[in-house]
């Protein structure tokens, strides 16, 4: 699971990309800061599990007061004295006998982090075995989503724990934005399989010839654009997972593909005769109601029972209210490395009783960005009812609670609405709006892995460039990431 | 207590216009920050931006001073240190005998003062350097990491080579320059040049108008010249 790595050095120009992408790559993320006079301050707002301090600073030799207060407030964090050429002629062991272990970034020139990640698990687990790092009890650190209080998330938790290692196929149902893509990561992580690939498949986004090709690839000249053979994601998995989301809305003729899939684990490139196997386990996810679409004869009742084999089904944020307080400690804290900010994850009566009383349609995805505005706009240390503005609205205007925006997200994906269709709708409600937009650009996130520009977006909309960027204004959204001060 | 007491000499003696006063050394009550007056009056003194005479205050005893890392400035002339609580008087004489010294522009400091200061400037420097050289080395080793798993893509670790950062140190160079020629290092005259040439290099990488190949081997090419220049500076602790 994710670990959080605290870096303080003054030459962050240097090193903060390199570090972040390479120790990424060992499942850590790494929060940079220049200024070690803020290390206190962010190991409380932060959280992390560990610490890699520089000892030089313009202003001196700052990296031994830095580490006895740290270590003064958090006596177990494990902190890593990161030594330069420097340093090395000038660090007396007997100066810094509180820190856990010193790496010099010699060590690094080769380009290599997996001694450092390693060195780094290590003193992580030391200090988890002594019981000393800071305690979860929401199921993260196991799980890597909260499991929390709720019995039908703990239920659903102990299932997915329980199937991993099993061959199954999987169905994940509930609404959109309720974490089912984090649940398959946990089975695929779990699963023995975690060597091979994880590959997510949005069913809902693409036109059944497109979709098609994305899962079974397809042969040079299959159709129009098709310039070269492309392998699909059943071939690109191995013997990884496919995390089939929104199954309930592949097309009737793909769901046949994947039905003989299932049976016969074979399938054939699209425009191709060669049979080709595959060992890919599939985790499939709905937001809909896929029995409802048995009924209507949009869902195959075969494919479903293929699929159904584990069910587990995922609660909405609005029934497992009681673990808001461990999302918005969770959030805060991946909040301010991702906007570098030092907001503490101090949860005040006031927007408690404010977060616990609006229904939360988007689910934990719509908290997760709420919370990540709340961090990046806030002047405060500490969030105040005023940093979240929309969520005190009237009822009037609140989106009913059976709203599921997904649903036009996914119709918006497949050209079948325009923003001139969605206004009709949607009328005056300016929140559902919002919330449409905001679902849009995940979905394009969850796609594409960036955030959409908003010429891109204009084109996906059918409208002009300067209606699509005077509706990001007038939303009060943002479509590039906060640049660090 | 630093800042009030300076304010007060000032104030009893305001014909000390002509000297600088200065604590030498101590925490800021305030911050909490430590205050090293004697190795301010040094680096003032070596950048020529100093030219008074300085009366240098203290409650320790000369001799204590002295041993300090930079007491070593009390040598330089139109530099004198009083210990104090002393009599006004005796200040007021100090001030005085100091207020007529002349300080010839090339005598601002001591030889060893002078020294020091800069051999602690370009040890500065050539520790900005040295993380420049192995954060490019390192950068060049992933570059290369991802040049064998996707031949002829440009690798995203050569983005990392950025001219802003050597024209900086190109810049901090500059400021250097006059101390390095006056200490002598021995072949430091060509590091200005080895400079511009690396800063043309990573501006050709930064560019991307290389293939990814020749952008590698530029790559490595700035490693080397870095680590030249350091060389060179490192010849600094030797003198």
């Amino acid at each position: 699971m994710t670990q959080r790595i605290l870096f303080i050095d003054d030459q962050m120009d240097l090193w903060a990309n390199a570090f972040q992408e390479e120790l990424g790559q060992f499942d850590f993320e790494v929060l940079c800061e220049e200024d070690p006079s803020k290390a206190s301050r962010l190991v409380s707002s932060y959280q992390p599990d560990a610490v890699l301090l520089d000892i030089l600073f313009p202003k001196g030799a700052l990296g031994k007061p830095t580490l006895e207060k740290i270590k003064k407030h958090h006596p177990n964090l494990p902190v890593i004295m990161i030594t330069s050429t420097m340093d090395k002629a000038e660090y007396r062991p007997e100066d810094y006998a509180l820190a856990d272990y010193r790496y010099s970034k010699e060590a690094l020139r080769g380009g290599d982090f997996s001694d450092l990640a390693a060195q780094l698990n290590r003193l992580i687990q030391e200090a988890g075995a002594r019981g000393e790092t800071p305690s979860d009890d929401t199921g993260m650190g196991t799980f890597g989503f909260i499991v929390g209080k709720t019995e039908a998330m703990k239920k659903a938790a102990e299932t997915a724990e329980r199937v991993a290692r099993q061959d199954h196929t999987v169905l994940i149902t509930g609404e959109s934005g309720t974490g089912k893509e984090l649940i398959a990561r946990f089975i695929h992580k779990r699963s023995g399989r975690e060597e091979d690939r994880f590959v997510a498949v949005v069913c809902a986004a693409l036109a059944r010839e497109l979709l098609e090709s994305e899962l079974f690839g397809h042969e040079k000249g299959a159709f129009t654009g098709a310039v070269s053979q492309k392998k699909g994601k059943f071939e690109l998995a191995g013997n990884g997972t496919i995390f089939l989301d929104e199954i309930g809305d592949m097309p009737l003729e793909t769901q046949v593909k994947l039905l003989r899939f299932l049976q016969e684990r074979t399938f054939e490139r699209v425009g191709g005769t060669e049979v080709l196997q595959s060992n890919a386990r599939i985790v499939a996810a709905s937001n809909q109601d896929l029995q409802g679409l048995i009924a209507k004869r949009t869902f195959r009742e075969d494919l479903y029972f293929r699929l159904n084999v584990i069910a587990i089904e995922v609660p909405p944020l609005r029934e497992r209210k009681e673990d808001i307080p461990a999302f918005f400690d969770h959030f805060v804290k991946r909040a301010n490395a991702k906007s570098h900010k030092t907001v503490m994850p101090i949860l005040r009566d006031d927007v408690k009783d404010l977060l616990l009383s609006y229904a939360w349609p988007g689910n934990i995805r719509e908290f997760e960005n709420v919370v990540d505005r709340a961090v990046a706009l806030s002047k405060e240390n500490i969030l105040q009812v005023s940093n979240f503005p929309g969520l005190d609205q009237g009822a009037a205007d609140r989106p009913p609670v059976s709203t599921d925006l997904s649903r036009y997200v996914d119709q918006v994906f497949r050209k079948e609405k325009t923003w001139d269709d969605l206004k009709g709708e949607f009328g005056a409600k300016g929140s559902l709006r919002k919330q449409l937009i905001l679902g849009i650009i995940d979905r394009w996130m969850d796609l594409y892995h960036r955030r959409p520009t908003s010429k891109a977006l204009a084109e996906l909309l059918d409208i002009s460039d300067t209606n699509m960027r005077r509706l990001i204004i007038d939303n009060g959204l943002q479509l590039t990431k906060i640049k660090k001060p | 207590m630093i800042d009030l007491i300076e304010k007060a000499l000032k104030t009893i003696f305001p014909q000390s216009d002509r000297v600088a006063i200065c604590h030498a050394y101590g925490r800021h009550e305030r911050t909490g920050d430590l205050f090293d007056g004697l190795e301010d009056v040094k680096a003032r003194r070596a950048r020529g931006d100093l030219m008074r005479p300085v009366l240098i205050y203290g409650f320790d005893p000369e001799e204590r001073v002295r041993e300090h890392e930079s007491g070593s400035i009390l040598d330089a002339p139109g530099v004198f240190y009083v210990r104090l609580p002393a009599r006004l008087s005796d200040i007021d004489a100090i001030i005085q005998k100091a207020a007529h010294v002349e300080i010839p522009a090339h005598q601002a400091i001591d030889e060893k003062s002078f020294c020091d200061y800069a051999v602690k400037q370009i040890r500065a420097f050539k520790h900005r350097l040295d993380n420049v050289c192995a954060s490019m080395e390192m950068n060049a080793n992933r570059a290369r990491k991802e040049l064998e798993r996707s031949p002829g893509v440009m690798p995203r670790a050569l983005s990392e080579f950025k001219a802003s950062i050597i024209q900086n140190l190109l810049t901090e160079y500059g400021e250097l320059d006059g101390l390095v020629k006056r200490i002598g290092i021995p072949g430091a005259d060509r590091v200005p040049g080895m400079m511009k040439q690396l800063l043309i290099k990573v501006q050709e990488i930064e560019g991307g108008k290389t293939d990814p190949t020749e952008s590698l081997n530029s790559a490595f090419f700035c490693v080397e010249a870095g680590q030249a220049m350091s060389t060179i500076l490192g010849r600094a602790k030797e003198l």
